[in-house]
């Protein structure tokens, strides 16, 4: 490392606060990408103090080292990689034995360490502290206390890093205190093993070694076996041997042993100070997991969580539409006259119709966004898992899949990769199948967009809602028929840790939104830009020259027609004007496209227009309104009259047609990113192509059924 | 175990406790061996070998390495009982540190009756104290026949118990172990889902979440 320059690793558990230090300690630099072959997310950011330059990595949270899941290999090997200053281990201290498990871990493998006691503050609460000193001379590691939201715990953590960066001591074998039983004395004699094996600067790494191999950490025991087979054997033999005499798996051993440590040379630095006072999280746990309201309460909470968003989004986006508006007619009203007439087209119903139409919706994404990070962060997410693991299993999936699906509602590449959590590959490809069918938050501006044009505003929520369940719906069964057929077996296991509930921290939260708002608001900018521009020149070209009907004159007669009153003339106009938009579209690419594909769609309803739409979506859901926007040109003053692009639609189709739209947009074939995740994430074509097609088929009927039905009512 | 032990002198009993160790350990208990391992000279130990062997409890040859009889054997594994329940009584009752309960347990082992040992294996298994590693009934598989032992999913909403073994079949022991649970552990029933499954368990001061079959698979004893 140069000099003043030094890099640190954040390592912890879940839940423990790592990323709120990590957010902190950052700032606003953090950097957010993947680790090499897999998508676990990797975050890396800097900060200066005490002289020095100091960059960090932020770990995934992790219970252990073991490296049984991608999570658990990326925080072991980044750490026996080596190529770092100091791991700071952050310790959330309310739940301060069982964290130091993972410390333990990191004690034996001898690297210079510090421990950031996260959250002390809540640990007073209830009464009790941390004897830090103590504790630093009980593992031989320099020892902090932190709290993660506070500016001058924070300030004191950077120094206290950069101090340790420069010099630390390195951890007591913490084995050493276990005391002679014959567990400690498998271990000396697989390390002198190992020992033998290793190249001479490695040699003291063989004690934690050989405790990882009596944890068959598959890492470790991989290694040794290609590296020297006949010390592989010498090692496992005495494992075998250990196994026999006691009757126990050897991991079993090593982990109850490793308890015992902390028991005996950390719990003493856990001290009480006064009586505990009441526990929040056992009382609202009371309530939330309760046996006759709890289940109503997930509910209510959902449907809390769609109205919130709803009721709060709609005055935003309205404001954000008259601000496209005013802008479109002002570029309108100051273009020159006469000049580059194509380019002022493209600009206002290309660009401005296209992606403004995406655009409006951003006050609702990042609502939703909002509702799902405070469910997060407060704790209620793993309650979600724990109360629907029961209903869930009946479809063949777990508790643990209702958290990617409820990601689904936001955005269904997230929750994709969220179900990495589920240890069951049938059981994840269940999930990965269904979650496209969790209205993620692109399809909900389309909905934003249809639900008014079709329906009374009083049914507007009830009639979101109903879209959102029949979703779910179609989702269960569908996970069900895979789990019965396809993916049948494997019953996996369902474990999560059930975190305190926790106030969910500004900063974090607002981080999180920001994150993928922004996501959003790049994707706006760059695909459905892309996509609009294509979609505009498509739809624009070739153009109509002469109508089959002067619709200018008849427009004229209509409106100089004194027998008519104003809301009829209106009616009448809106009309003729659709009728001309219609067949100068049929004379477009897309409008012949769309022609071309209207056969296979007419069944369900949909003329031209909305074909070419679905197409268009297949990019990204939102571009679905953008091509409606294009095509009827929204956003533009040259229709001569200021209706919007809802009412327009709602002119144009009945209901049994929106609905029909409606359904189709909610169980279609997902957007080309949710395909592309699905395949890095299952590695098959096989799955990725089965969802794309199966999902449209599914559509198709779903909405030719819905249709029908609708055109009876 | 024969129904009446000979009585032994103190210094037998060492001797065989010695030479079970040594065997265990090493696979063979030399005399030499015996002699460093309890810090006397050569010909106490050849004296102390013939009069063990005399009582039927050895069998040894010169130049070659003691082995236990079977009754040599049973009278060993009943003092090693001794050692481990006062020493476990001594740590896990009294509170004593492991060192000092150790040697104190070294000197009693011999002056305890076995009746007396009997009454006080009863009054550690009424109180329930202690885990496997203390009971005076350990032996390789006796967690399937332990009358204390009950699987984790038979326990009901705030019982507490600890945690006698794992088996395999759970999966990855590993990731249950970085999450609390392990040998020891003392846990407790904190929640049944409203459907009936799966369960919260409080263990290591976390809670965490899981089915009913899965705790199938932990065996632990009632405290």
């Amino acid at each position: 490392m140069r000099d003043g320059h030094f890099r640190i690793l954040l390592a912890g558990n879940p839940n423990s606060g790592k990323t709120t230090i990590f957010n902190e300690l950052s700032g606003m630099r953090a950097k957010v990408g993947n680790y090499a072959g897999v998508t676990v997310e990797r975050k890396t950011g800097g900060f200066s103090a005490g002289g020095c330059e100091i960059e960090v990595e932020d770990l995934p949270g992790v219970y252990t080292l073991s490296a049984s899941s991608a999570e658990e290999k990326i925080a072991a090997d980044a750490i026996s990689a080596g190529d770092f200053d100091l791991i700071v281990n952050v310790v959330d201290s309310s739940n301060f034995e069982r964290n130091l498990f993972l410390t333990m871990q990191l004690a034996e493998m001898k690297m210079p360490m510090i421990v950031a006691l996260n959250m002390s503050d809540e640990l007073e609460k209830e009464g009790k502290f941390v004897d830090a000193p103590a504790l630093s001379a009980a593992l031989g590691v320099p020892v902090i206390k932190t709290t993660g939201f506070d500016k001058r715990s924070i300030a004191e953590l950077k120094n206290f890093i950069a101090k340790n960066a420069r010099a630390c001591t390195l951890a007591h074998f913490p084995w050493k205190s276990a005391g002679d039983n014959i567990l400690t004395r498998k271990i000396a004699e697989i390390s002198r093993v190992l020992s033998d094996a290793l190249p001479p600067p490695f040699k003291s790494y063989s004690d934690w070694m050989a405790v990882r191999f009596l944890e068959k950490d598959p890492s470790v025991t991989a290694s040794v076996r290609e590296r020297a087979p006949h010390i592989y054997e010498a090692a496992r033999e005495r494992a075998a041997a250990l196994e026999a005499q006691t009757d126990e798996t050897s991991e079993s051993l090593v982990a109850a042993a490793r308890y015992r440590i902390i028991d005996s040379i950390c719990m003493p630095c856990l001290k009480t100070r006064a009586h505990a006072r009441t526990n929040f999280t056992k009382m609202l746990d009371a309530v939330f997991l309760n046996r006759f309201v709890g289940i109503p309460i997930f509910f209510a909470l959902m449907y809390g969580v769609f109205e919130f968003v709803f009721a709060l989004g709609e005055p935003l986006m309205g404001l954000l539409e008259s601000l496209f508006a005013y802008a479109a007619d002002s570029i309108s009203a100051s273009w020159p006259e006469g000049s580059f007439p194509l380019a002022k087209k493209l600009l206002v119903e290309g660009v401005i119709g296209g992606v403004g139409g995406v655009f409006v919706f951003l006050p609702n994404v990042a609502l939703l966004f909002l509702a799902l990070s405070i469910l997060e962060d407060s704790g209620y997410m793993a309650r979600a898992a724990f109360l629907c693991d029961r209903a869930m299993r009946r479809f063949g999936l777990s508790g643990s899949s209702v958290i990617p699906m409820l990601l689904g509602f936001g955005c269904s590449v997230p929750a994709i990769m969220a179900t990495r959590s589920l240890k069951s590959r049938f059981e994840r490809i269940a999930t990965i199948m269904v979650i496209p069918l969790f209205s993620c938050g692109a399809r909900f501006p389309v909905y934003m967009l249809l639900i008014p044009a079709f329906f009374a505003q009083k049914y507007c929520g009830p009639v979101m809602f109903a879209i959102y369940i029949i979703g779910i719906a179609a989702a269960m069964l569908l996970a069900k028929a895979l789990r019965e057929t396809v993916v049948k077996g494997e019953d996996s296991s369902f474990l999560i840790e059930l975190p305190p509930y926790r106030l969910p921290r500004a900063k974090t939260v607002s981080l999180e939104v920001w994150g993928r708002t922004s996501g959003f608001i790049k994707k706006a900018g760059t695909v459905i830009l892309a996509m609009s521009i294509i979609l505009w020149l498509l739809s624009t070209f070739p153009e109509k020259e002469s109508f089959s009907r002067d619709y200018a004159a008849e427009i004229a007669k209509v409106e100089s027609n004194p027998e008519l009153g104003a809301g009829a003339k209106a009616e009448k106009v809106s009309e003729l004007e659709n009728a001309k938009l219609s067949e100068a579209f049929d004379h477009t690419a897309m409008g012949r496209i769309g022609s071309a594909l209207e056969p296979v769609f007419r069944p369900l309803g949909y003329d031209n227009k909305i074909v070419s739409a679905l197409l268009g979506s297949l990019a990204a859901k939102e571009v679905f309104i953008s091509q409606l926007g294009i095509i009827y040109g929204s956003g533009s003053g040259t229709s001569g009259s200021d209706t919007t692009l809802r009412e327009k639609i709602a002119a144009d189709y009945d209901t049994a047609q929106g609905i029909s739209i409606l359904i189709f947009i909610l169980l279609t074939a997902p957007c080309v990113a949710t395909i592309a995740t699905t395949y890095t994430e299952t590695k098959s074509l096989k799955v990725a192509c089965a969802q794309f097609f199966g999902l449209a088929l599914i559509a198709y009927c779903a909405a030719f059924v819905f249709y029908r039905i609708a055109l009876l009512a | 175990m024969p129904e009446n032990p000979p009585k032994l002198s103190e210094n037998l009993e060492d001797y065989l406790e010695t030479i079970s160790s040594l065997s265990a350990d090493t696979g063979a208990a030399r005399p030499s061996d015996i002699a460093a391992a309890m810090n006397v000279k050569r010909p106490s130990v050849t004296a102390a070998l013939n009069s063990l062997r005399e009582k039927g409890l050895v069998e040894y040859e010169k130049y070659r390495p003691v082995t236990l009889t079977q009754d040599g054997e049973a009278v060993a594994k009943n003092v090693r009982r001794k050692h481990e329940l006062l020493s476990d009584f001594f740590t896990n009752v009294l509170g004593v540190n492991a060192s000092e309960a150790d040697l104190a347990a070294c000197r009693m082992e011999h002056a305890l009756e076995d009746s007396i040992m009997k009454k006080l294996v009863k009054f550690l298994k009424g109180r329930g104290a202690g885990m496997c590693s203390g009971c005076p009934n350990r032996s390789p598989g006796c967690e399937s026949s332990c009358p204390h032992a009950v699987a984790l999913s038979d326990l009901s909403k705030g019982e507490r118990a600890v945690v006698l073994s794992i088996d395999r079949k759970l999966g990855n022991l590993g990731t249950y172990a970085g999450m609390g649970l392990a040998i020891g552990s003392t846990v407790s029933v904190l929640r049944v889902a409203p459907l009936g499954d799966p369960v919260i368990i409080s263990v290591h001061g976390s809670e965490i979440s899981m089915r009913k079959s899965q705790l199938k698979n932990i065996m632990v004893k009632r405290i």
